[in-house]
């Protein structure tokens, strides 16, 4: 395998595969602290050169983890598309990204080959495009989904309420819920970490929820983000689950560590088709964030950006309602600042579109990480900008469990007032007839969660 | 005026274009309504979110503005805050010190902090007794304000409550730049049966006082976050250092009496344990308000 490029008169080499995927990254704090990322910026370009001239199926041939080592490869090559995979197999990873910027390729034909892609072509062409680049490339992807309403159609902006509590008080849990409800949050799903990993929390918290949606017929869904092994039971043991969540990690190792394997997550499907409260086709909710891999040590000496992708590989195969990347969740030791939190975002939510997910952006940063407000805002109206389907929606973006800085309940109707984006259908309808939110302008009761107790 | 202007200012006013009165003055602009009830008085007590807090347009009151700048601000100089290289000795605590040389290393190498450095190592290996049931150490972690705040409070309640259950008790140390595993390490190098590290965790908007409490059995180099157990949100408005130290001290002796920690413990014996896992009667919850103004200029 020769691999090599000229910048100047620098000459550069690479080993393998993975290697000039990593070296082609942008910088990144958890690529430093993996030790494989590019010495400096000359470095960085010369990978990238080499990058560009790689032919997707010479990706195909190169998974950073062996076939023969790990579930997640197995998964993506195994139920790779061939017809799609033959349709653009032969393009260096320089034509795809002139292929998804150029007037030719619009969302229908993206979608079409995007089961002949695997996680690394995904990951390749990301580290060959600026953020604009992603910005206008995901922005072409339109993944519809649908469960108790209709999500990801162009030109919408939905968001996530994420009412956490300490201590999972009821009442503290569902005050916050109706208040994200008032300013027109909510219709991507009502979704709860719990503080508390139980069966009995899980349920209660659930059947409040579900009580909250029902009452005021919320064409919505619920959640409660417990793990999938102690959601598998509330449901056996009966309670309403509109969608069941689980985190998602790109290898299998990393996913070992997170207590999941693809059989467990194969399981919980059957049983959600089976006994959700809703309407369906789609019904998983899955988490994902740069850094996982590597904090478990399981990231195989792959950037984190590759293995990022490589959840959404993991992800597809259960045709999800909901996929969202955490992505400054983790800290500075894998995304350090503003920039590259900014950048990782735009990346995620990017890959995830072209690989064909309902992808959205929990756009946030934790307090020891070196981001302020103004640059969140700002990545805020860059992923809306890019039809990000959704993001997270907290009480001044505030989370009083998890201790880091999300989207907040006045960001959503701001965004979606900035840039001419609408709620989900079916949620629009809900806001007008409650006269909270009409067209472009607040209703009377926009704000005043006491209309819904 | 001319006609023509005149007609102007009656359409004008008439497509409310202009809002001019009657002697062509601009009418005085009102202070914009945005205090709105909201949910219901128990309800807002019971979660220190910030609900209710009503909204100009899309956006934020000015007053919620500042609260949240001001806790911003809290948090992060929480996060900035070094001990002083003498707090721990001060205090008659064995300073050590992790192999992180500066804060910045300390946030982006965990591994770093996770180990001592090898002057630290023969120190703890010449100074601090050995072969005991409970090694504590107290830790910066991630906000020296929560340590240097009720650190020394949580580590010797620990200590006495140790005591009071009859267990061995070794010396306290303290650590500089410390991540939590870093306490497999010192456990393992005073033959400790659990080691209890007691630090600042990663502080939430507006609180840079919260400390976190993670406790090993046989603690060694290798021992991940699944053989641990943890205790959070110590301090006045969560669990209070006094009530943690107890709970802590019956953690450790529970460990000792099964022989492990982590996932495999169990728990469900062990009522005032499982008592603190968060379903007791607390407090109604309370945000406190940072932001206060005088203004004694006077105005004609």
């Amino acid at each position: 395998m020769k691999l090599a490029s000229k910048i100047g008169n620098r000459h550069f080499s690479f080993q393998s595969v993975k290697e000039v995927l990593a070296k082609a990254n942008a910088p990144r704090s958890g690529d430093d602290l993996a030790g494989v990322s590019a010495r400096d910026d000359i470095e960085r370009v010369a990978a990238r050169a080499v990058l560009s001239q790689l032919t997707l199926a010479q990706l195909r041939e190169n998974p950073v983890v062996p076939y023969e080592q790990d579930e997640i490869t197995r998964l993506v090559e195994d139920n790779l598309n061939e017809d799609a995979f033959n349709s653009v197999k032969h393009l260096s990873v320089g034509q795809f990204r002139e292929w998804l910027l150029s007037f030719e390729s619009t969302s229908e034909k993206i979608l079409a080959i995007s089961p002949g892609l695997t996680p690394e072509m995904a990951a390749a062409v990301c580290k060959l495009m600026s953020n604009m680049d992603l910005m206008i490339a995901a922005k072409k992807c339109k993944v519809i989904v649908k469960a108790n309403n209709t999500f990801g159609l162009p030109g919408r902006l939905s968001s996530r309420v994420q009412p956490n509590h300490p201590y999972d008080d009821v009442d503290g849990i569902m005050a916050v819920a109706r208040e994200g409800l008032s300013y027109g949050c909510g219709d991507a799903v009502l979704g709860i970490n719990p503080a508390t990993d139980s069966v009995e929390s899980t349920r209660e918290i659930l059947t409040n929820l579900h009580r909250l949606r029902t009452t005021h017929n919320i064409p919505t869904q619920h959640c409660v983000l417990s793990h999938i092994t102690i959601q598998m039971k509330a449901l056996e043991k009966g309670c309403p689950m509109d969608l069941m969540f689980q985190s998602l990690a790109g290898t299998e190792k990393a996913n070992n560590a997170f207590g999941i394997s693809v059989a467990l997550i194969d399981e919980a499907w059957e049983i959600m088709k089976e006994k959700t409260s809703n309407k369906g086709p789609n019904l998983m909710y899955f988490e994902t964030g740069q850094g996982s891999a590597l904090s478990s040590h399981a990231n195989h000496d792959a950037d984190q950006v590759t293995v990022e992708a490589r959840c959404y590989g993991f992800a597809r195969k259960y045709n999800p309602f909901l996929v969202n990347t955490v992505v400054g969740f983790i800290g500075p030791e894998y995304l350090e600042d503003g920039a590259q939190i900014t950048r990782a975002g735009l990346e995620d939510h990017f890959m995830g579109k072209i690989l064909g997910l309902p992808m959205g952006c929990d756009a946030c940063f934790t307090y020891h990480a070196k981001m302020s407000q103004n640059e969140l805002e700002s990545l805020k109206v860059q992923l809306a900008a890019a039809e990000c389907s959704y993001l997270m929606s907290l009480p001044v973006g505030d989370d009083i469990m998890l201790n880091y800085q999300s989207t907040s309940f006045h960001d959503i109707p701001s965004l979606r007032h900035l840039l001419g984006k609408r709620p989900a259908p079916e949620f629009e309808e809900w806001l007008h007839t409650m006269e909270i939110w009409s067209g472009d302008k607040p209703g009377k009761n926009f704000g005043r969660a006491e209309r819904l107790l | 005026m001319s006609t023509t202007s005149s007609l102007i200012a009656r359409l004008r006013k008439k497509l409310q274009l202009d809002n001019r009165t009657e002697d062509g003055k601009l009418p005085q602009i009102k202070a914009t309504e945005k205090s709105i009830p909201t949910n219901s008085k128990t309800e807002t007590e019971s979660t220190t979110a910030l609900v209710g807090i009503g909204h100009v347009g899309t956006r934020y009151a000015t007053n919620v503005v500042l609260q949240f700048q001001a806790e911003l601000a809290v948090a992060h100089a929480a996060v900035a805050t070094e001990l002083d290289d003498d707090w721990f000795e001060k205090n008659n605590i064995l300073a050590l010190r992790s192999r992180v040389t500066n804060h910045r290393e300390f946030l982006l190498r965990p591994d770093l902090g996770r180990r001592l450095n090898s002057e630290s190592l023969s120190v703890l290996q010449q100074k601090a007794k050995k072969n005991i049931d409970v090694q504590p150490i107290l830790a910066d972690g991630l906000s020296a304000v929560a340590t240097q705040g009720s650190g020394l409070v949580l580590l010797n309640s620990f200590i006495k409550e140790c005591e009071a259950l009859g267990l061995s008790v070794g010396t306290p140390v303290g650590v500089k730049f410390a991540r939590v595993w870093l306490e497999d390490e010192i456990g393992q190098t005073v033959n400790a049966r659990v080691a209890a590290i007691l630090l600042g965790e990663r502080p939430g908007l507006g609180t840079g006082d919260g400390l976190s409490a993670y406790l090993v059995h046989d603690p060694k180099i290798g021992n991940t976050d699944g053989n641990r157990n943890m205790m959070s949100n110590i301090h006045q408005r969560g669990t209070t250092p006094e009530h943690a130290a107890k709970r802590l001290a019956r953690l450790a002796q529970v460990m000792i009496q099964q022989g492990t920690s982590g996932v495999s413990l169990d728990l469900t014996k062990e009522k005032d344990l499982a008592e603190a896992s968060g379903y007791q009667y607390r407090e109604p919850q309370k945000r406190n308000w940072l932001v206060e103004v005088h203004n004694d200029i006077k105005t004609n």
